[in-house]
């Protein structure tokens, strides 16, 4: 069996008087392929943030790599938890580039100024991805001269440039046009292929069924169902994961 | 009686020196209201409640009381208050102008950054970047882009409103016309042409900020 990369008991979170997040239990295994699905609203991406700790649970407790991080509350120092959410790559549904930087600055701020590496090795590696994403002429353009899809892109390679251990993605082709979605999944198809750990939110069904090694069906901030893509999107035992592919599908 | 300003010629050195005084005031004075207002904006903005509400008292209270009450407190109210306590005019009307700038520019500063799509900090605390490290590096650039075109107009508040410290005998623009003005009794002739000098800086001013905001969006988004 692969090593437990992070592991989520009991996880409830509350807005308000809006419970978002309902005793979600889930585990994520090296080198696995976690695809989310589910109707807007179901706390898929309260889920994916609680992951690296960007919003903090009501209660519950998540481990990484078997270390209980959160107990109810962060047990983490600042700095701690900055060293944490380095080993978790995110992409954000809307990109969100730093607007004030160019391409190779939005990939090479946290290497230098977080994780302390030398410019140049920086400047190389974050050449080395951009060429990965299929962007190596766009290292010094500006994002707002970009595409969605090349948007999207630099942000993938934004977030492999810390080295992280698995990738979270967060809906990244809802904001996309049509023609962009294809060269996004090209991306994170070879990601996935490189052996990379990923945990995706998506819409993209024939997506999910190609590429992930599990489907997770949320509902009203439940895991209503879990299983294999052919299981899952084949085979669903639960009535409310049969209403919704039969919606989607 | 007509207009004569061959007068004046004699004091156009010293109209220059009041006016090299008014900008070198207000120069001072955005320096520090900026290094004041800029951190101030951010206390506001803490999620400590505590923290924000001493903050927020002092915009309110700088904001919510003439200029000219303060310029006298620390004129004459702290000195004579606490008598070991010695500035020259020209540092109390200095502190009294900074720290009134201060509370407009804070909330110039805030508005900049709550203007800063919340995505941005989102990402940067994403790839591990501390709250100080992204307001620094991501979002305080891009407020302060937002908002140059009003702290432009700070400046130029503060040229204008400036004059006041003339009050305390500082040798500003305002203060020289005066002396000029009451040497020669030709009151008129001197406001006038300190009018025009005010309006020189103040217009140059206003056409630098609109420049560097072209700029900026040419070279950035
Ligand atoms: N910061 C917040 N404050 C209050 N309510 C929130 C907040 N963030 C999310 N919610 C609410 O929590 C619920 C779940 O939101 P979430 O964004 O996790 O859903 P989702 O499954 O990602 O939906 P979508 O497919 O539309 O992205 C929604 O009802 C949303 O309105
Ligand atoms: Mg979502």
């Amino acid at each position: 069996m692969a090593n437990k990369l992070i592991e989520i008991n009991n996880l409830n979170k509350v807005f308000g008087n809006l419970k978002v997040l309902k005793n979600v239990n889930f585990d994520v295994y090296e080198g696995e392929v976690v695809v989310i699905i589910g109707p807007s609203g179901s706390g898929k991406s309260t889920l994916l943030k609680c992951l690296n700790l960007l919003q903090l649970p009501t209660s519950g407790q998540i481990s990484y790599h078997d270390e209980l991080i959160f107990n109810n509350k962060c047990l983490l120092s600042h700095s701690k938890l900055q060293n944490i959410r380095t080993k978790m790559g995110f992409v954000f549904q809307q990109f969100n580039l730093f607007n004030n930087l160019n391409v190779m600055e939005n990939l090479t701020l946290s290497p230098i100024n977080v994780l302390k590496r030398n410019k140049e090795d920086a400047i190389n590696k974050s050449l080395e991805l951009l060429k990965k994403v299929g962007l190596s002429d766009k290292a010094y353009a500006h994002p707002k001269n970009l595409s969605g899809g090349q948007k999207q892109r630099v942000a993938i390679a934004r977030a492999l440039a810390i080295n992280p251990s698995v990738m979270l993605f967060d809906e990244p082709t809802s904001a996309l046009d049509p023609e962009n979605i294809k060269e996004v999944l090209e991306v994170m198809r070879n990601l996935a292929l490189s052996g990379m750990t990923m945990v995706i939110v998506t819409h993209e069904m024939a997506f999910a069924k190609e590429i992930g090694t599990r489907v997770i069906f949320m509902d009203e901030g439940m895991i209503v169902e879990e299983g294999t893509p052919n299981d899952l999107f084949n085979h669903p035992k639960m009535e409310r994961t049969k209403k919704f592919l039969n919606a989607v599908l | 009686m007509g207009l004569d300003f061959s007068i004046l010629q004699d004091y156009i050195g010293l109209f220059l020196q009041g006016l090299g005084m008014t900008l070198l005031i207000s120069l001072i004075t955005v320096l520090f209201g900026t290094i004041i207002g800029t951190p101030l904006a951010l206390i506001r903005l803490s999620k400590s409640k505590v923290i924000s509400i001493i903050a927020t008292s002092y915009i309110e209270i700088i904001r919510g009381t003439p200029l000219l009450l303060q310029l006298y407190i620390f004129a004459y109210g702290i000195p004579l208050a606490f008598p070991f306590i010695r500035f020259s005019p020209f540092v109390a009307g200095i502190i009294a102008l900074a720290l009134n700038s201060s509370a407009y520019v804070a909330e110039i500063v805030r508005s900049g950054i709550q203007s800063i799509d919340e995505g941005q900090l989102e990402a940067a605390k994403s790839l591990g970047l501390s709250y100080a490290l992204s307001m620094r590096k991501v979002i305080i650039p891009q407020a302060i882009k937002n908002v140059l075109p009003s702290l432009g107009n700070e400046f130029v508040t503060v040229v204008k409103e400036s004059s006041i410290v003339s009050i305390v005998g500082i040798a500003d623009l305002m203060k020289v016309t005066n002396t000029i003005s009451s040497q020669k009794f030709r009151l008129f002739e001197a406001l006038l042409f300190a009018a025009l000098l005010y309006f020189i800086v103040t217009f140059t001013i206003s056409k630098l900020v609109n420049y560097i905001e072209r700029k900026l969006s040419v070279s950035h988004g």
